[in-house]
This record gives C-alpha cells, structure tokens and sequence, in this order.
C-alpha cells in the first residue's frame, strides 16, 4: 500500500497529563473511505486522542499526516477547516436553536458581511432535509430532535462543509437499533463518497458490523491494528483488557425464591398501560423492548418519581405504594438510573458522600453525620465492588464511567434493598467494568435480592437475565424464558 | 535542606486540609501591601475596627455562600437586615430587653426568606429574579415602617454593636466568629449540610437519591433569613440609628465575600472558612483606603477591580492545580 492511501497517519503521538501519560507513542494508519474502529477501555487514550485530532488538546510529541502531508491542529475551526468533524456524544450544545440555525452557524450565507441571508438558509435547509429522507422541519429546535436526528444532522453539516474524515464517539449508546440502523446506512453512503469514517465504540455487535480495520487501544498505547476479516471477538477483548476472558457473561444460576414483587394493570396515561409483571427472590429479570417503549416510566413510577393512574402493585405480599422516591428506598425498592451523569452522581462531590447521599439517616445521629463510621462502611463497600479510586475523598466526576457506576451500586448495596431496578447498569462502560458489573448484580441476586434488569442491548441481557419482559408501545408484549430468548425472539416481539 | 523539606510537607497538608491556600495568600499579600502604605494599618484599634466592620459583611455573606452552595442566591439580603434591624429596634423600644430585640430581628428574617423561599421551591422562580423582586418588597416595606425616616434607638440599643468583652473584643465580633463555628458545623456534620451540597451540585440526582430538594431549599432560605436579621440589628446597634437605607447595597459586597472565598457559582462547590476570609479582604480594602484618604466614591472604583483581581488570581491557582 502507497503512503498516499492513507488519509490519515499518527505517529509516535505523545501525551502527558500531570500524573498520567494518557498517550505513549501511538501510531495509527487509516485508510481512505474505510470505516476505522478505534476500541479499548475507557482510560486507554481514545478520547484523548480524538480531542487531539480536533484540535482540543496539543499533543507532547509526535505528528499528524494529513493525505501525506503535515498538519497542525491549533483548535477545532482549524480541525474543521482541514476536514477533519468529530459527532460528539453529547450533542446537545443549543437546545433553543433551530436546526437549520445550528446548521449554518459559523457558516451563515450572507447578503453582505454580517447580515445574514435567512432565505436562503431556509431554502438551502429544507432541500437538504428533503434530501436525507428526514421528517422534521428547517425550524424544528433542536431541543425536539431525537439524539438520532441530531447525529444526523450533524453528519450533513459535516458533509456539506467538506469534511473528509469524519469522528463519532459511541454514537450508539444513546439510539435505539432501529436508529443504530440508519446510522450505519448513513456511514456505508459516506464510504461510498470517499469519507473517512473513525468510529469510536464498546459494542462488540456493531465494530464487526460496520469495521473495516479496528485499532485496540490500551493504556494509551496503540497495541494492534488489523481489519475486521483478521479479528475474532474474543482477540479484541482479550487485547483490550489485556488478558484472557473466558466468558463475557458470567452467569449463574442461583435458586430462584418466592415471588417478591407484582404489578397487575400498571397504567400511567400517556405513559404505558396495563403492565403486569413479577420478580421473584434471586431473580434477575430482564426489560427489552425499543426507545421509547416505556420501560423506564414504568420503572420511574414503581419508585414513585412518576405518578400512575391505576392498577396494583404487590411487594413482599402486601399492597405496594411509593410517596416519593425515598419511601421507596425505606421500603426496599431502589433504582439507579440510565442517566448516571444527571440522576446519579453529584459530580463535584467525594466519593464517600456520593455513597452516604441515599443513606444520611443512617448514617447520622439526630442529625449530626457519623463520620467515622461513615468512612469505614464506605471503605469496605468500595474494596467489595473493587472500585478503583484514589481515596474516598476524591471527587466522583474524577472516576471513570465504570467506577462512578460501581459507587453508585456501592451506595445501593449500604441501603439493603429487597429489589433492585438497574436501568441501563452497562450504558458507557467498558468491556472490563461491565463484567464486574455482572459479576456484582450475580452477587446481589445471591442474597435473595431480586434484580430488574433494563437494557438496550440484547446480549447483555441474554446473557445475564432468567426471564424477559418485551415491552412495545407502553405495555408488556410478551415475556420469555431463558432457553426462549434470542435476539430474533426478542426484535419480533419488541418491533410491530 | 532536611528543614525546608519539612516546612514543605507541611505547608503541603496545610494545603490539603484546607484548600485554601490561594486566598489565605491573598489575604496576607493585602496585609502585607497595607502594612507599607499606611503605618496605622497594623495598630490594634484599626484591627479591632476592621473586625467589627467586617463582621457584618460576613454575617451576610455566610447566609449568601449556603445559597449559593445550594445552587441559589439572594439579592434581598441588605433590605432583608434593615427591615430585621429596624424591627429590633422597635421591639427594644417597647420592651427595653435587648435579647428580644436581636430575636426579633432574627425571626423577621427568617418569616421573609421563608416567604420568598415558597415561591422558588414550589413555583420554580429562578432564585435570582425571586429574590430580586422580594428585595424590592421588602426595601419598600423598610422606607413604609420608617416613613423614609430615620428611627432613633432608645438608650441602651447601641451596647450590641458598640459594646466589648474585656475592654477590647467586640460582641459583635465574637457574635460572627459563633455564627461561622455553627455554619461549619451545619456544613460538615449534619445530614441537612451534605443534602445542601448535593442540591447544589446536582438537583435531579439529589431527588433521585431521595432527598426533599423543596424542604432543603426552605430550611436554607431561612436560616438565610435569620442571618440577615442578625447582620441588621448587629449593623444597626453598631450605628445607634434605623437608617432606611440600612445594609443599602451590602449584597454587593456578601456575594463578592463568597465568591473571593472559593464558593463555586455553579453550585455544590464552597467552605465556610473561606467566606469568612473573603469578607475580612473586602474589610481591609475598604479599610486601607480610609486610612489613606481616598475619596469614598473612588473606593468603589478601587474595590470592584480589587474584587476581579482577587477573583482572577484564585481561579488561575485552582486551573493549576487541575
């Protein structure tokens, strides 16, 4: 293969942060018009790397060759200008903006210098959204897209200013398969286009899918890079975590108790209706079903976040009934949330208080906090998960996505709770960390603990869950026992 | 060497312990400039009157740092301690007992924050406009009481404000280093202290975690409001007069305390301790140019751009350190 092939060369790139060399001589090679999967752990210098790219961060040493020629990337405008866009995974910079006022920002057609041509941005708009099949309109805020249509239009802005390589961090995480599915369409026509696509991702499905050449990354050094055809799913892991996994799901089966929770016509309006449901003692049971199918209302109003309008709800034999969120936890329910960043942890905030914040009551004598106790149960909490932090005192948002979870569960674990709701317990998290996630909610099932299990991606929920709930439209539409789950099962079940 | 090293270390667990550094450094460079513009800076009567002046400052401003820790603010809090103030001085001409007084003032202050803390708990009325609005409220209510005139304390009044332990501490001096221990305590060892942190830094996780962010956000309100009227009638006392415009405009000047204090606007993020810093620098600002003369105009000019400075410094130091 000719130098020129390569639209993009890094090498020896180096990186050092105070305390932490995030990058260590890394060299990558990527071809033009292929689809380059950049994996490994969170803390492995992907990010790092792309901020690099885009002109965020300057690197220490090392060189960057655009289509064989050096470039340097002061900031991202230059990145931009250069070609290089990157789809962040967080997309929701201007909620109030329109989409064809974010699409043409900084790049606005004007009649004269600084007066900007709104007809011709609404002309121009609307035949590029006609054009992509999409069914909003130009003046449609962004704030009313799904995360779905925003990478989209994200990729068309990309597109329309030139871009030749184009950058998308986990853009799966949040979109349902059927959105996951466009996405990929839309990533195979940019292929065709001659652009170059580096996809960052933890999903094993999708990188095999969609993958040309996938680069393992691990503890900021490049450790292979080869194409897809040369790669088995279990190299790549084992390279990413840089040791043999026997199993990725380390199910165990664990007697399963007496009935420990029931919903019968569990109906909010709007919302979901005539959901019926049981979990028992020891049981992990999982909830499928596409975004939006109202498997985290019905979970919100369990807890009572959320209001419901009617039906019943049985927990440990007697009628079941959340006040609020708190009452909940008093009487045994918990749930953490899908959103770790904005309904779990208090970001600027120790690891210690993060774990104490559900539990103050017990932690504290009229009011006044036990601190020494609080740090020893902390302590201990901390070993059992395997959380790897520093000190308690270190600040949650300082931890990796895998351990923020692992506290999270470590402040579940202090509250004793007869049944667990984990909504998305996986979303964002690596390979290693969601294995010792599975290994912790084994753990807790162990001790009669009853799990419910939301999740968007099937296998983990194949591989960890006795029994299934699909839900589609807001209700359960059909429920399936282990030797019965498959993905075909599941998709006809949760898709109309 | 071995020396050196130890003061190192030392100076290091300091650091660790506090977080404070940088704007314990300030603070000393101000001293230190001071000290060389004018030679009275450093006599006792000037340090005594610098802490008398800044105990009012700080009073408000540790009622401001709970607010803005918990994500919240006050604009209201100088109208909140004249109204408190001048109630005080009401109840001590009716009654002649001082301890009523201050309760009244104190309890004043806490039934108006209370009121206006409803509106942002339970209509979601940004803080910032809730308490904007309110402090319009209440300074008319000041000049309505006060029909825009003065009220003369009786005899006695000015014993709290003006009044010493020893011959040489202040009361109210003794009564702001009190408030600061309590505050210290509410902060770092009580159930409420933590849920206003994690208020602050995150809202919706701290309702999902089961916290009553309504009920946080009421009982900080008040004991707020009972920190001004306690800054009013101590401001007052000090002057022996109910001013209308008692406390005009000292809201400038808590939020400044907390802000050059290390207090994160963004919520979540502060210490006690260092407000009550952040309050003795704005002091020693207004102080040093007194001793030298400036025109009381041209203060302002000098204190605002002394407040950015200091704000910029301590922001650059905490860049560093990440």
């Amino acid at each position: 293969m000719r130098e020129s092939d390569y639209v993009l060369s890094l090498r020896h790139i180096s990186k050092s942060f105070p305390g932490v060399k995030a990058l260590d001589d890394v060299c990558i090679d990527v071809r033009k018009g292929t689809t380059h999967i950049l994996i490994g752990e969170n803390g492995a210098g992907k990010s790092t790397l792309m901020k690099i790219l885009d002109g965020i961060y300057r690197m220490d040493e090392g060189s960057i060759l655009l289509e064989g020629k050096e470039v340097k990337i002061e900031n991202p405008k230059a990145a931009f200008q250069m070609g290089i866009s990157m789809i962040h995974q967080e997309l929701n910079f201007f909620p109030d903006m329109t989409a064809e006022q974010y699409f043409f920002l900084e790049n606005e057609p004007q009649k004269f210098r600084g007066w900007v041509d709104w007809k011709t941005i609404r002309e121009k708009m609307t035949k590029l959204l006609k054009e992509e099949g999409v069914q909003y309109k130009a003046y449609t805020r962004i704030r009313d897209l799904s995360v779905s249509d925003l990478q989209l239009l994200e990729i068309m802005k990309a597109t329309y200013s030139g871009a030749k390589i184009i950058i998308m961090d986990e853009p799966t995480s949040a979109v349902s398969e059927k959105d996951a599915k466009r996405l990929f369409e839309k990533i195979e026509k940019l292929k065709a286009k001659g652009v170059t696509v580096i996809y960052i991702s933890h999903k094993m499905d999708e990188i095999f899918e969609i993958g040309d050449y996938i680069t393992v990354l691990r503890d900021g050094k490049t450790i292979e890079t080869r194409s897809t055809k040369e790669f088995t799913r279990d190299e790549v892991i084992e390279l990413m975590v840089g040791r043999p996994v026997d199993h990725a799901y380390p199910k165990e089966q664990i007697p399963i108790g007496e009935v420990l929770f029931e919903a019968k016509d569990f109906t909010a309006e709007g919302k979901f209706h005539d959901v019926n449901f049981h979990i028992c003692r020891g049981e992990i049971v999982g909830f499928a079903g596409l975004v939006g199918a109202g498997r985290t209302e019905v979970m919100r109003a369990v807890v009572g976040l959320d209001s419901h309008k009617s039906g019943q709800l049985i927990f440990k034999g007697k009628s079941f009934q959340a006040k609020n969120i708190a009452d909940a936890g008093e009487q045994g329910i918990l749930m953490a949330s899908e959103d770790r960043r904005r309904y779990g942890c208090v970001a600027m905030r120790s690891v210690q208080e993060n774990i104490a914040l559900p539990n103050l009551k017990h932690f504290s004598r009229f009011t006044f906090i036990r601190h020494r106790q609080e740090g020893k149960e902390c302590a201990e909490r901390i070993k059992e998960l395997n959380v790897k932090t520093p000190s308690l005192k270190t600040l949650i948002v300082n931890l990796s996505g895998g351990n923020q979870q692992k506290v999270i569960l470590a402040r579940i674990l202090v509250a004793n709770p007869d049944l667990l709701i984990l909504d998305e317990p996986t979303r964002g998290i690596d390979v290693g960390a969601k294995y010792e996630i599975y290994k912790i909610m084994t753990e807790i099932a162990r001790h009669g603990v009853g799990i419910i299990m939301v999740s968007s991606e099937l296998p983990e929920l194949i591989g960890m869950c006795d029994r299934m709930y699909v839900m589609r439209e807001g209700t359960v539409a059909g429920e399936l026992a282990r030797e019965e789950m498959t993905q075909t099962n599941v998709m006809r079940l949760a898709a109309n | 060497m071995k020396e050196k090293q130890r003061i190192g270390s030392a100076f290091r667990n300091l650091k660790e312990r506090f977080e404070l550094t940088g704007i314990i450094l300030i603070l000393l460079l101000i001293i230190v400039i001071s000290t060389c513009l004018s030679d009275k800076f450093l006599k006792p009567v000037n340090i005594f009157n610098i802490l008398r002046q800044s105990s009012v400052t700080a009073v408000l401003a540790y009622s401001e740092t709970l607010l803005i820790i918990m994500g919240c603010i006050d604009l209201s809090v100088g109208s909140i301690a004249a109204l408190g103030g001048i109630f005080g001085i009401m109840v001590y001409a009716s009654t002649g007992n001082m301890l009523l007084a201050v309760l009244a003032a104190i309890l004043t202050g806490g039934a108006i924050s209370f009121a206006a803390s409803l509106f942002i708990a339970f209509l979601d009325v940004p803080p910032f406009i809730a308490t904007l609005a309110s402090n319009l409220v209440v300074r008319g209510f000041v000049y309505v009481v006060t029909k825009g005139q003065p009220v003369v304390p009786e005899s006695g009044f000015s014993n709290f404000g003006q009044g010493t332990f020893f011959g040489f501490l202040p009361y109210i001096v003794v009564a702001m280093f009190i408030v600061a221990i309590v505050i210290y305590i509410i902060m770092h060892h009580t159930t409420h202290g933590r849920r206003i942190y994690a208020v602050g830094g995150n809202k919706e996780a701290a309702n999902a975690s089961g916290v009553n962010v309504g009920r946080v956000i009421i009982i900080t309100y008040i004991i707020s409001g009972m920190l001004c009227g306690l800054a009013g009638i101590m401001t007052v006392s000090r002057v022996n007069s109910g001013m209308p415009t008692t406390a005009l405009g000292y809201e400038t000047d808590a939020i400044a305390a907390t802000v050059i204090g290390g207090t994160s606007f963004t919520g979540g993020v502060g210490n006690p301790w260092g407000t009550v810093i952040g309050a003795f620098i704005i002091g020693i600002i207004g102080n040093i140019l007194n001793l030298m003369g400036v025109y009381s105009y041209v203060q302002d000019i000098f204190k605002g751009l002394i407040i950015l400075m200091a704000v910029v410094i301590d922001l650059r130091g905490k860049r560093r350190k990440n």
